[in-house]
């Protein structure tokens, strides 16, 4: 195991240390920081890759010690490196670019003292005469320029459409004639763009709306991941802004990438770099990229890969001065996360915290995968938040369990780092992670980079209005397919994105099995089961409070059943749920905590429900009377409008949620009125779109098998 | 070609010597040069040039050297072009290690560079770039013969060992006869009658100083009735995990007192550092102190500085408190050593080594 270290302490000798650490760390070696040198305060990406590296080197005794940035050692660092507790055996080395040779003694003795044994020193400045010329602390190499040539690399990467980074300064990103130049780009069908910016400059972005580049924080992604998804960068500017961004550069070279060098200072063609002179202009430069370098990219590629310089800049010089064992593995043979020595996985991941509605979607598509397939049911499984696994593993499915999001975490992003460890411990190249929620996390996009498995994301069609924000959907880019499965109503399927990875189906709904085709036998249960004959069946699924208070309309329902002895109102409550301490021990209301909600609902007579995609396309497939009352909040689809579809053809009745005495009448009108008879008779006469499942699932095994396309 | 007007206070046929220094140093090297003026002043009146250097830019000069100075009368010229003088004494060369130059130019029969620092670490590796140090040197003077003084036996061997390795390059100095060493002047007390567990140790607060957290914790254990770090500040970080060390930054407390607070200086560096001379070691031992340090440290005192292992330390101490009069014993024949550092002692090295030239002096 090889301890990293950094001459100087604080955010930027951290970078610099995760930087290095992962660049080994992907070629093979076995590499940690010390836990101790996590600053305060750091959050970000940052700290995913830290989560990859962070240890206690008392427990686990580094063979080496490797300390970069050494020509400036700092106080602060070498008083806690003299206290971090190192085996007898563990050799030190010390790499840094010494401007004389009293700075190389110097930095040797200051180490051998805070150490107590002896430093040997490796001089960048022999070493890498012709570095990347810009200001750096840790040592920049390229990775792969001796092993991976540009064949491997296009068979390696998981897009089939050249992905280009365009490293841009913030400021350039208020220019209009950038930003034009950037749309154009993002609209290209053989090209995915992508921009590499600060913080002022993804906020500048993000203010424009959909239809500019996916942007990347300068320090979001290391440097030998994000390389994986790119063919072409290009670098704007005054100069390279940083040594994230010349790492970046270096390890497109060393996969054969090509590399337009567009900065004023023109730095990384000062370094004798093989790269591109491009145009300054973002504007200037999209005609320049499709003239001149497109139809040539895999040719410049090679012909870097060719150049003495590329071959002196390479991780493998460095490897060698260091007497660096050979790594297990190479970054261009093999990613990151787990080894595969097992058949392909198909692993979903749906993301519900407190509803189960994605996770039924998910384990109906998994079930139709089995189903379709023999052989298959082995390899599809399943990581699930703790309220999703009750249901999947009741359905036969293994689950990897996810850590929730919870207000005891430190920072909100604590359970997310688990997760990210987790899945990143199951999944390798050639898995299929199928992803099923709004929002894709960062540890499913960084899973999937980082292990170069196949992504699907099965993801809403139907947003609020302004809701189609660009967070969300530019990390489509990171997925080989996008699947949508469809509204039953067309109108609610008008103005969807199109693409070549997205693809639409019918809708998802759960079919009917055993339990839910005998609602006479289930009623008789619940009847033994409440100690009490009824002779109405009402079924709440109002939600658990998350995307809206529900708590009021359950009273009002339980206040009312309270005198209608004939009446059985079952309140569903999902897993880890609670239910508001008021509707206890009404008389005729019960609360349910049950996966089998579409059992319940076939048997009822009648159903208040949300208006999410599952509740409201199983009371239409099913024909079930239903109350909708929709849920609105920042993350929900537009619950509203799929409700609304529902009652103007009457096929269902919507109300508002303030609504109560409307509530009262129409449960009066359903009950005992005759109206749960004219919707039945309206659903079951309704036509409707065939379900979308089957191709849900040949879609996904498409990908699992051929990588999708 | 008319020569400087001689000093009142020179006799006639004595050289002219000349003192080239770096006056920020702020440990050891500035004390013992302080001490080296005042002892010398009563055979000639010392010229002194202050060189600039880029190893202690910006800082002050120490105050131990402006108040020799003050007390002597000397009026130091800063940045001289030239030098001329009948023996040029250069103290410490390291002071140049970061200097691509030095811009003056010396002209002398005799120039003694007196090392202070030791060439090369224990293991043979360079302490500094000496070859670079004493290359400038070369460039900037013209001088019949170039010697290089240690301080120490021990500094010596290491002198010796680099002159050995380095070839042409060594062969262009001497090795001076006799040891430059430190004077040791301070004022004798009395041990205590009955000496106490009461440790300390006293140094800059360079990790170069201090050796791994086990050695401390075997030096300065928990049952030592106390245990006082002085100069210790870069422990700060580990002082909760060892609630029984007194940590006190350096010159937090005057030395006087510190010696008054304690019954055993217990001195061990970083492994790879051993001291050119130890002249904390001497004032332990002045003020009636016991030493302890590593054997090849306590070579420099003689025999009643105790030479010793940290894992001797606890018992070696348990041994002279039960036995008062040893302690005694020992801590007067360590006094007895440091009469070989005297000023009176180094006159007579001054005046066989630097002032017997030929044509020259008395």
């Amino acid at each position: 195991m090889i301890l990293v270290e950094s001459g100087i302490g604080g955010e930027r000798g951290f970078e610099a240390m995760a930087l290095f650490a992962r660049q080994l760390q992907l070629r093979g070696h076995r590499v940690m920081l010390d836990a101790a040198s996590l600053p305060e305060g750091m959050g970000g990406g940052r700290l995913y890759d830290a989560a990859l590296l962070l240890a206690e080197p008392a427990k686990v005794a580094p063979s080496r010690l490797l300390v970069i940035g050494a020509e400036n050692l700092s106080e602060e660092v070498l008083v806690r490196l003299r206290e971090t507790p190192l085996a007898e055996s563990c050799r030190v080395q010390a790499i840094g670019r010494f401007d004389s040779r009293q700075a190389l003694i110097g930095a040797r003795l200051r180490l051998s003292d805070a150490l107590g044994r002896a430093v040997e020193p490796v001089d960048l400045g022999r070493l890498q005469p012709r570095p990347i010329r810009v200001p750096s602390l840790a040592p920049l190499f390229a990775s792969g320029a001796a092993e991976v040539g540009a064949a491997e690399v296009a068979a390696a990467a998981p897009l089939r459409r050249p992905r280009l980074l365009m490293a841009l300064p913030g400021e350039m990103l208020e220019d209009e004639a950038t930003l034009t130049a950037l749309e154009a780009l993002a609209n290209r069908p053989d090209l995915e763009a992508a921009v590499i910016t600060s913080g002022q400059g993804r906020a500048l972005l993000r203010r424009q709306g959909p239809g500019l580049p996916i942007a990347f924080g300068l320090a979001e992604f290391a440097p030998a991941i994000l390389a994986r998804t790119a063919r072409m960068v290009a670098v704007f500017g005054p100069s390279v802004p940083g040594e994230q961004v010349a790492a970046l550069c270096l390890e497109v070279l060393g996969r054969g990438g090509a590399v337009a060098d567009c900065t004023e200072g023109e730095s990384l063609l000062g370094s004798g770099a093989p790269v591109l002179r491009g145009p300054r202009r973002p504007a200037a430069f999209v005609s320049w990229l499709e003239a001149a370098v497109l139809p040539n990219l895999k040719a410049i590629g090679a012909e870097a890969a060719r150049q003495p310089w590329l071959r002196a800049n390479c991780l493998a010089v460095l490897e060698q001065a260091l007497e660096l064992p050979a790594p297990e593995r190479h970054a261009g043979a093999r990613a990151g996360g787990a080894r595969r020595r097992r058949a392909a996985r198909i692993l979903f991941l749906p993301t519900n915290g407190v509803g189960l509605g994605h996770a039924q979607r998910a384990a109906l598509v998994a079930a139709e995968l089995v189903a379709a397939e023999s052989g298959v049911q082995e390899k599809v499984g399943f990581a699930a938040f703790p309220s999703c696994i009750p249901l999947l593993q009741e359905r036969g499915f293994d689950c990897l369990p996810l850590v929730a999001r919870s207000g005891r975490h430190t920072a909100p992003q604590d359970n997310d780092l688990v997760n990210y460890l987790r899945l990143r411990s199951v999944l390798a190249a050639g898995d299929t992670l199928v992803f099923d929620g709004g929002y894709p996390f960062d540890s499913v996009i960084r899973t999937v980079l980082e292990t170069q498995a196949r992504a699907v994301w099965i993801r809403r069609g139907l947003w609020q209005p302004g809701q189609r924000r660009r967070t969300p959907l530019e990390r489509q880019g990171f997925f080989s397919r996008v699947i949508v499965p469809a509204e039953a109503f067309e109108e609610l399927n008008a103005g969807h994105d199109f693409g070549p990875d997205i693809r639409r189906v019918g809708p998802i709904v759960q079919p009917a099995g055993k339990a839910e085709n005998a609602p006479q036998e289930l009623r008789a249960r619940l009847a033994r089961r409440f100690g009490r004959q009824f002779r109405h069946l009402v079924v709440s699924m109002l939600g658990s409070g998350v995307a809206a208070e529900r708590a009021a309309q359950l009273q009002f329902l339980c206040a009312r059943f309270a005198a209608e002895e004939d009446v059985l109102h079952l309140m569903v409550v999902w897993p880890n749920a609670r239910l508001a301490p008021g509707l206890a021990g009404w008389p005729n209301s019960h609360p349910v905590a049950t996966g089998r909600a579409l059992a319940l609902s076939r048997a009822a007579d009648l159903v208040i429900s949300a208006a999410g995609y599952n509740s409201v396309h199983e009371m239409l497939y099913h024909a079930i009377p239903c109350i909708f009352i929709p849920q609105m909040a920042a993350f929900t689809d537009d619950q509203e409008r799929r409700a609304r579809a529902m009652s103007e053809r009457g096929l269902a009745v919507t109300l508002q949620p303030q609504e109560l005495l409307q509530l009262g009448r129409e449960v009066d009108a359903f009950l005992h009125g005759g109206k749960a008879g004219e919707i039945r008779a309206a659903l079951e006469k309704a036509e409707l779109p065939p379900r979308g499942t089957a191709e849900a699932a040949r879609l996904i095994s498409e990908v699992a098998r051929n990588g999708g396309g | 070609m008319s020569r400087p007007p001689r000093s009142p206070a020179r006799p006639a046929a004595a050289p002219r010597v000349a003192w080239l220094i770096e006056p920020r140093f702020p440990g050891g090297t500035s004390a013992a040069l302080a001490q080296e003026l005042r002892a010398v002043a009563p055979l000639l009146r010392p010229q002194v040039f202050f060189v600039d250097s880029k190893m202690f830019r910006g800082r002050e000069v120490a105050p131990v050297l402006a108040e020799a100075f003050a007390e002597l009368g000397l009026a130091p010229v800063h940045a001289p072009r030239r030098i001329a003088a009948d023996v040029v004494i250069l103290h410490n060369p390291a002071f140049l290690k970061f200097d691509a130059a030095l811009e003056l130019r010396i002209v002398t029969r005799r120039l003694h560079v007196v090392c202070h620092e030791n060439f090369l670490r224990p293991d043979g590796s360079e302490s500094f770039d000496v070859a670079h140090c004493l290359g400038l040197i070369e460039r900037a003077s013209l001088a019949f013969d170039r010697t290089i003084a240690p301080v120490s036996p021990w500094n010596r061997r290491m002198a010796a060992a680099w002159l050995e390795r380095a070839g042409r390059a060594g062969e262009r100095w001497r090795l001076l006869g006799e040891n430059w060493f430190n004077i040791c002047d301070f004022p004798l007390r009395p041990p205590p009658s009955a000496p106490r567990d009461r440790r300390g140790r006293l140094s800059r607060p360079g990790l170069e100083k201090f050796p791994s957290t086990e050695v401390l914790e075997a030096c300065f254990p928990p049952h030592a009735e106390r245990n006082l770090l002085l100069g210790a500040e870069i422990l700060t970080a580990s002082a909760g995990r060892h609630p029984h060390w007194e940590i006190l930054p350096f010159r937090a407390m005057p030395v006087e007192e510190f010696f008054t607070a304690i019954d055993f200086l217990v001195h061990f560096t970083a492994p790879g550092l051993r001291e050119s001379f130890g002249r904390v070691l001497a004032e332990a031992t002045a003020a009636g102190k016991l030493a302890i340090c590593p054997p090849e440290t306590a070579e420099s005192f003689g025999p009643g500085v105790v030479g010793a292992s940290p894992r001797e330390v606890d018992a070696l101490i348990a041994g002279f408190i039960a036995a008062p009069q040893r302690y005694a014993a020992r801590v007067r024949l360590a006094q007895r050593g440091l009469a070989a550092y005297s000023p009176g002692r180094f006159r007579a090295f001054f005046r066989r080594q630097v002032l017997k030239l030929e044509g020259c002096g008395r």
